[in-house]
């Protein structure tokens, strides 16, 4: 990818009659974009809480967007979210009259979930925290299960308070069996991937 | 030692079976419970490319699974937006009926039990009219698939590193004790 880019990149920019700053632009796009490390998985970390807390952001946004008269975007986000949950109007929470892009149980998991990631980056911090076993997330989507299939016989209310429960704690669990794993797939494909050579005159040459 | 298995076979099973799940109108709403139908299939496609490996190659590692919930991801995308449309297109109205007509018959039961209100019962039935009259038209296509290959390869990537924690590491194998000459 990265010889491709520096190839392509210069013949684009030259016939776009920027010959002179070609190098510079060059130089800059590959020192920047694509010599960027994640240093650390820190950094990687960070990322995927940044997206989290996005995803969270999307759900509420959709309500003030259609609040806010921007009908289109909303119905942007309610399309988007709405192939992943029922957005059932009578199982969701609403914000200004208008609901939630998810239903309770399912924004209960993506906003335990994106708490639990930055609770669980702030522990990580202090010591190198291990997986939580799986178990774990089989017993929390269990209880989840369990709450949904009694609702659906008739024998027990599923309400709003055993939705937010139900689905918190599922959320809540998640990161501390699936971030350590998922980081520590991440440093192995790093690992993986092939170094820059040392030339014998000391010059580095790209894989 | 031998290599690690290809990954293409578990993923395209698992990716198979997230568009089946995916893309059938009626099953689909699995997903409806947080994604149950991907997260199951990334499951399923790394349980799959475990029982591939042999004592001879090395072990299965978190990579393994972290690609192989992708590649299942991307697979089931594609897969349940063909699924969806090739559905649509041979049956049209007559899968619009049939599969209304099931879900409507199910849900009246679940009404009468008392375990889903009416108009949450109508809220479904238009989204089930939605969604048929979305696969009809190439816009709606697209964008169905733009958002699946958004979300699938997430959750089942998600699943599968669930299922790596759950299968993945493997037990160092005990050591044969020595007969003694």
């Amino acid at each position: 990818m990265r010889r491709v880019l520096r190839k392509f990149v210069p013949i684009y920019l030259k016939r776009h009659g920027k010959a002179r700053r070609c190098r510079l632009i060059q130089n800059a796009f590959v020192a920047i974009i694509l010599e960027t490390p994640m240093t650390s998985s820190r950094s990687l970390l960070a990322l995927v809480a940044l997206l989290a807390v996005l995803w969270c952001a999307g759900i509420v946004a959709a309500p003030l967007l259609k609040n806010a008269g921007a009908v289109a975007a909303a119905d942007g986000l309610y399309d988007f979210y709405g192939r992943i949950c029922h957005q059932l109007d009578s199982h969701s929470w609403h914000l200004g009259g208008d609901k939630f892009a998810v239903c309770v149980r399912c924004s209960s998991i993506y906003f335990s979930f994106a708490v639990s990631l930055l609770a669980w980056m702030v522990a990580a911090r202090r010591e190198r925290l291990l997986p939580l076993r799986p178990a774990l997330v089989i017993a929390a989507a269990g209880l989840m299960v369990i709450d949904v299939a009694l609702h659906l016989c008739g024998l027990h209310a599923s309400s709003t308070v055993t939705r937010m429960l139900t689905g918190g704690l599922l959320g809540g669990i998640l990161p501390w069996v699936v971030v350590p794993l998922f980081l520590e797939a991440v440093g192995q494909m790093r690992r993986r991937r092939p170094r820059p050579t040392e030339r014998p005159s000391g010059e580095m040459q790209h894989a | 030692m031998l290599e690690k298995p290809k990954k293409f076979r578990a993923a395209l099973i698992g990716g198979l079976a997230i568009g089946a799940i995916s893309g059938i109108p009626g099953l689909s709403l699995i997903n409806c419970c947080c994604c149950a139908g991907i997260l199951l299939g990334g499951i399923l496609a790394l349980y799959l490319y475990r029982q591939e490996f042999t004592d001879e190659m090395p072990p299965l590692e978190s990579s393994d699974a972290l690609i192989i919930g992708i590649m299942a991801g991307i697979v089931g995308a594609v897969a349940a937006t063909l699924i969806g449309t090739f559905l649509t297109l041979l049956f049209g109205s007559v899968e619009e009926q049939l599969v209304g007509g099931f879900l409507d018959r199910l849900l009246q039961k679940l009404e009468q039990r008392g375990g889903i209100p009416p108009e949450a019962f109508d809220e479904l039935r238009d989204q089930l009219k939605r969604s048929f009259a979305e696969a009809r038209t190439l816009g709606g296509i697209l964008r169905g698939l733009v958002f699946a290959l958004i979300l699938y390869p997430i959750f089942s990537m998600l699943g599968a590193l669930i299922g790596f924690g759950i299968w993945g590491r493997k037990k160092p194998a005990p050591i044969q004790p020595t007969q003694p000459q």
